[in-house]
C-alpha cells in the first residue's frame, strides 16, 4: 500500500495527465452502459429506467425470430467482408504507390485530391452516385450507350449494390484519408534497410515486398483488428441513402432494418437490444482477430 | 398541501404584480382559495367558484389574475414557440394566461426535444407534440392528465365542438377511453390531385382523359408522338417526385397499397385480388416507357427537372405547389400549361381520389399531470375554440394581418404578397400554428394559386376523395403485435412491388407465392387486430 502511494506521488504529474481521459471514459463510455438495461425492459420514456417493467429477453427474441434476421445478418457480414477484402487493402496500395513517387509536387497533389472526398458528407456522395448512375442521363450510362452497350438502372439491381456501395463510400470517399496512417508508417522505415537491399541486388519490386511491407505490417495488423471490431457497424446512413426496396435483398443490414422498424417507431428498447447484440458480436470478433494476429504477426492490441 | 398552497400564493403574488404592469384586472380581489382547492382535490370539486371568477371580466378569462403557464411547443423541426408571438400575446390579454416557452429555439429536431423534455422528468404545464401514439402511451403511463372531466366542466366550446365532430373525439380518445390530447383540426379536404400538360394535349389534339383507358392512351401518345416538338423521344409521360409515387396509379384498378376499409371490413391492399391486376398493368406501363424509368430514385426534384426541361407529362401531387410551376417555367416555355384534371375513372367506372387532407391533424397539445394549473390550462384551450380564438389563430391580429370587410376577415396585401409566402408569414407571428384549433379553409383560399384553387374546388365539389384509413387508437398489446407484424410485412411488400413494377420478375408467376408468404408472415392476424381497433373506433 505504502509502495503504491509512493509511486503515485512520484509520478503524480503523469497520473495527473491521465485524469481527464479516465474521466472521459467513465462519463462517456462506462456510465452509458447503464442504459443497456432498457434492452431488457418495456421501456417508457416517462417512467424511466427505474420505473419501466422488466421483460427479460423479449426484445432479443423478437429480433432473432423475426423473418428478416438471417437475411440482415448475412448482408451485414457479407458487406463487411467485402469491405475488408476490397476496401481495406486499397489505402495500403495507394500508400505504397505514393511512396514510390519521386516528384514531391505530384505526390502532394495526388494525396490532397484523394483525401478530399473524406470531407464530403455522405448525403452528397450518395447524391453524386445517384446522378452518375442515373439510367437516362447519368454519365456512366451515357458512356455505356456510346460504347454500344445497353443502359442499366444500377441502383435497383441487388447484384450491383455491394459494388456500388463499397466503391463509392469506402474506396472513393475514404481510401485517400486512410493512406495517411500508412504513409506515416512508411516514413518511419529505416533507409539503411533499402541501401542494404539494393546492395544485395533487390529491384524495386523486391524492395517493396521484402522491406517496405514487413516494416508496415504491424500497422496493417492493428488497423485490421480495429476494422474487424467495426465489422457489424456498416455505415447505415450511407446505406439508407443508397438502397431501394428492390435492393433490400443485398442491402438491408441489421442497422437499417432496426432503423426502419425500431427507431422510426420510437422503440428504443428494441433498438438497444439490437445494439447490444452488435456489440457482443463485435467483441467476440475482436478477441478472435487479436488472437490470430498475435499468432501470425506477433502484434496485437493487448 | 401546505407546500402547494404557499407555492401557489407565490405565483399569484407574482402575477398580481405583473397585472399591475400590464394594466389588466384589478389585483385586489381575493384569490387563491378556489384554484388551490382545485389542484388539491382534483377536477370534480372545482366547478362553480372558478367559473364565477371568469364571468367577472372578459368572457374569455381563464384565470382571475394574469397567470404564467409554461409550454413546450416544438413542431415539425422548425416551429418553436416564441414568447413574442403576436397572436399569443393577444390571447394573453383576453384570457389572462401568458405562456412561457420552454423549448430551445436553437434545436432543429422536434422529436429529440420532446423526448429529452419527457425523460428529464421536468414537464411544463402544457405540452404540444405531433405524434398521437406517443401521446396516448405517455398519457396512459400517467404523464398527462385525462381531459374528459376538465372539458366537461370548464370548456364549453371544446365540448360543443366535440359533440359536433364525433370524429375528432374518436381520434382524440386513447384506448383506455380517456382524452389526453386535443388535436389540431384542419379544414378543406383536397390535398393532391392529377395534373396533365394541357398544351401537349392541344398539340396532339387529344381530349382530357377521363378513364384509365383514355389516360393510358394519352400517356402512350405523349411517349410516341413528340408533343414537345423537339424531335427527340425524351418525353416522360408519368412521373412523381415521391419515391412511392408510382403507387398513386394503383387506385385506378381498385387496388390499394396498404390498409383500407371496405363496407366496415378492414383489408390489406396487397393481400386482395385487385393487387395482381394493378401490378400487372403498372409493370406493363413501366415497360412501355409510360412511367418515369427513374421513378424510384429521382426524388424530390423530379418536378423541377422534368417540368423545367419540358419533358414531364403528368403527375399526381399537391395542388398548390404543382400549379406553381406554371409561373416558374413560364419564361422558358411560354406555352406551358400544367393543369389539374379529375382523377381518371377506374376500370369499374368510379372516380376516386385516394388522398384527402386529414380531417383531424395529428398535432395538438395536452396538460401534464404535474401541472398546478390544469383548470386554467383547459380554459385557455377552450379560448382557441371560441369564434374569437379561432379567427385569431387562422387570420392573425386584426389591423395587423387582416381587416374586416363585410364581416369577413381579409388579409392585408403585405401578408398575401410576402416573399416568405402567406403561411410562413402568418406563422412568423404565431398564427396557423398547429395547436388544437379549428382551421378555416377561407384563410388558404385567399392566397392560393388560381389554377390550384380551381382544382381544389373541383375535387371538393365533386367529392372525389375517398375516406383515408382512420388513425386508430391501439392498446399497447395490439400496437406491439401490429408493429412487429407490419414492419416485416411492409419490407416484403415494398421489395416485391418494386421488383414487379420494374419487371425484374413477372407478377403472374409469383402472385401465389407472394400471398402465401404474406399469410405466413401473419397478415391475417394483423388485419384481425386492425379490425378489432377499428370496431372500437366506430362504436366509440
Amino acid at each position: 500500500m505504502a509502495r503504491v502511494r509512493a509511486r503515485l506521488l512520484q509520478d503524480r504529474y503523469l497520473y495527473g495527465l491521465l485524469v481527464p481521459f479516465v474521466v472521459w471514459y467513465v462519463l462517456f463510455q462506462y456510465k452509458p452502459l447503464y442504459g443497456l438495461l432498457i434492452a431488457f425492459q418495456d421501456f417508457s420514456l416517462f417512467k424511466g429506467i427505474e420505473g419501466s417493467p422488466w421483460v427479460g429477453f423479449e426484445h432479443f427474441e423478437a429480433f432473432f425470430t423475426g423473418p428478416y434476421f438471417w437475411r440482415t445478418l448475412k448482408n451485414t457480414f457479407l458487406l463487411s467482408l467485402y469491405q475488408l477484402v476490397f476496401a481495406f487493402p486499397f489505402p495500403i496500395i495507394l500508400a505504397l504507390l505514393l511512396n514510390e513517387v519521386r516528384r514531391l509536387a505530384f505526390k502532394k497533389i495526388v494525396q490532397t485530391l484523394t483525401y478530399l472526398p473524406h470531407f464530403i458528407s455522405v448525403v452528397i456522395v450518395a447524391g453524386l452516385v445517384t446522378n452518375l448512375l442515373a439510367p437516362s442521363n447519368g454519365l456512366v450510362n451515357i458512356l455505356i450507350e456510346k460504347l454500344g452497350g445497353e443502359k442499366i438502372y444500377f441502383l435497383i439491381h441487388p447484384d450491383y449494390f455491394r459494388t456500388i456501395f463499397i466503391a463509392s463510400m469506402d474506396i472513393w470517399k475514404e481510401a485517400g484519408f486512410a493512406t495517411i496512417i500508412y504513409i506515416a508508417a512508411l516514413s518511419g522505415v529505416n533507409p539503411s534497410l533499402y541501401e542494404a537491399a539494393v546492395i544485395d541486388g533487390a529491384n524495386r519490386w523486391k524492395q517493396t515486398w521484402h522491406v517496405t511491407l514487413p516494416a508496415i505490417l504491424p500497422t496493417v495488423a492493428i488497423m485490421l483488428i480495429m476494422k474487424v471490431g467495426q465489422l457489424l457497424e456498416v455505415g447505415y446512413e450511407a446505406i439508407i441513402l443508397l438502397y431501394q426496396p428492390s435492393t433490400y435483398e443485398t442491402a438491408d443490414v441489421i442497422s437499417t432494418y432496426v432503423y426502419r422498424t425500431g427507431l422510426q417507431e420510437g422503440n428504443y428498447d428494441l433498438a438497444t437490444a439490437v445494439g447490444m447484440f452488435n456489440g457482443v458480436v463485435a467483441l467476440i470478433l475482436v478477441i478472435f482477430a487479436n488472437k490470430v494476429s498475435k499468432k501470425l504477426t506477433d502484434t496485437g492490441l493487448w | 398541501m401546505q407546500k402547494r398552497w404557499s407555492m401557489l400564493a407565490g405565483v399569484t403574488l407574482l402575477t398580481a404584480l405583473l397585472a399591475g404592469c400590464s394594466g389588466g384586472e384589478p389585483a385586489n380581489e381575493p384569490q387563491g382559495e378556489a384554484p388551490a382547492q382545485n389542484h388539491g382535490d382534483g377536477p370534480e370539486k372545482t366547478g362553480s367558484e372558478a367559473q364565477d371568477g371568469s364571468e367577472a371580466g372578459s368572457e374569455f378569462l381563464a384565470a382571475e389574475e394574469p397567470t404564467e403557464l409554461t409550454l413546450h411547443l416544438h413542431l415539425g423541426n422548425t416551429i418553436i414557440y416564441d414568447d413574442d408571438w403576436m397572436t399569443f400575446q393577444k390571447a394573453a390579454e383576453l384570457t389572462n394566461i401568458e405562456l412561457k416557452g420552454t423549448a430551445s429555439e436553437t434545436s432543429t429536431n422536434s422529436e429529440e426535444m420532446f423526448n429529452i423534455m419527457i425523460a428529464s422528468g421536468d414537464m411544463p404545464d402544457i405540452v404540444a407534440f405531433n405524434k398521437k401514439d406517443t401521446y396516448n402511451e405517455l398519457g396512459m403511463d400517467g404523464a398527462f392528465v385525462p381531459l374528459n372531466d376538465l372539458i366537461e366542466e370548464h370548456a364549453p366550446h371544446i365540448q360543443a365542438f366535440l359533440e359536433e365532430r364525433p370524429d375528432v373525439r374518436r381520434f382524440a380518445t386513447a384506448p383506455d377511453g380517456n382524452i389526453y390530447f386535443l388535436n389540431f383540426v384542419p379544414d378543406g379536404e383536397a390535398a393532391s390531385g392529377w395534373f396533365i400538360r394541357q398544351d401537349w394535349l392541344d398539340a396532339l389534339q387529344l381530349d382530357v382523359p377521363t378513364t384509365v383507358d383514355e389516360y393510358y392512351a394519352v400517356l402512350k401518345a405523349f411517349r410516341e408522338q413528340d408533343p414537345n416538338g423537339n424531335g427527340k423521344q425524351d418525353e416522360i409521360p408519368y412521373f412523381n417526385r415521391s419515391t412511392v409515387g408510382v403507387n398513386a396509379l394503383m387506385i385506378m384498378w381498385q387496388a390499394r397499397g396498404n390498409k383500407y376499409v371496405e363496407d366496415g371490413k378492414v383489408k390489406f391492399g396487397p393481400y386482395e385480388p385487385a393487387f395482381e391486376t394493378a401490378l400487372t398493368e403498372m409493370a406493363k406501363w413501366y415497360a412501355e416507357g409510360l412511367i418515369d424509368p427513374e421513378i424510384y430514385t429521382r426524388g424530390g426534384k423530379a418536378r423541377d427537372i422534368l417540368l423545367g426541361d419540358d419533358v414531364g407529362g403528368s403527375t399526381h401531387d399537391w395542388f398548390g405547389s404543382t400549379a406553381g410551376y406554371n409561373n416558374i417555367v413560364k419564361e422558358k416555355w411560354p406555352d406551358f400549361a400544367f393543369l389539374p384534371i379529375a382523377p381518371p375513372a377506374g376500370t369499374d367506372g368510379v372516380i376516386r381520389e385516394e388522398t384527402k387532407r386529414a380531417a383531424v391533424g395529428s398535432s395538438g397539445w395536452g396538460i401534464s399531470s404535474s401541472s398546478e394549473h390544469q383548470v386554467e390550462a383547459i380554459k385557455y384551450f377552450d379560448f382557441w375554440f371560441t369564434e374569437t380564438g379561432r379567427r385569431l389563430m387562422n387570420f392573425g391580429v386584426e389591423g395587423v394581418h387582416y381587416d374586416m370587410q363585410d364581416g369577413q376577415p381579409i388579409f392585408k396585401d403585405e401578408i398575401l404578397n410576402n416573399e416568405l409566402g402567406a403561411l410562413a408569414r402568418l406563422q412568423q407571428d404565431g398564427a396557423q400554428i398547429e395547436i388544437a384549433f379549428h382551421q378555416n379553409f377561407d384563410y388558404e383560399k385567399q392566397w392560393m394559386d388560381e389554377i390550384a384553387l380551381k382544382g381544389v374546388q373541383e375535387y371538393m365539389d365533386n367529392g372525389y376523395a375517398i375516406d383515408p384509413y382512420p388513425q386508430l387508437a391501439y392498446t399497447n398489446e395490439e400496437k406491439e403485435r401490429i408493429n412487429t407484424l407490419y414492419s416485416a410485412i411492409k419490407t416484403y411488400v415494398d421489395e416485391t412491388m418494386q421488383k414487379w413494377v420494374l419487371g425484374v420478375e413477372p407478377v403472374g408467376d409469383n402472385i401465389d407465392a407472394f400471398r402465401a408468404k404474406l399469410k405466413s408472415m401473419g397478415v391475417e392476424e394483423m388485419v384481425e387486430l386492425e379490425q378489432q381497433a377499428y370496431d372500437r373506433y366506430v362504436n366509440g
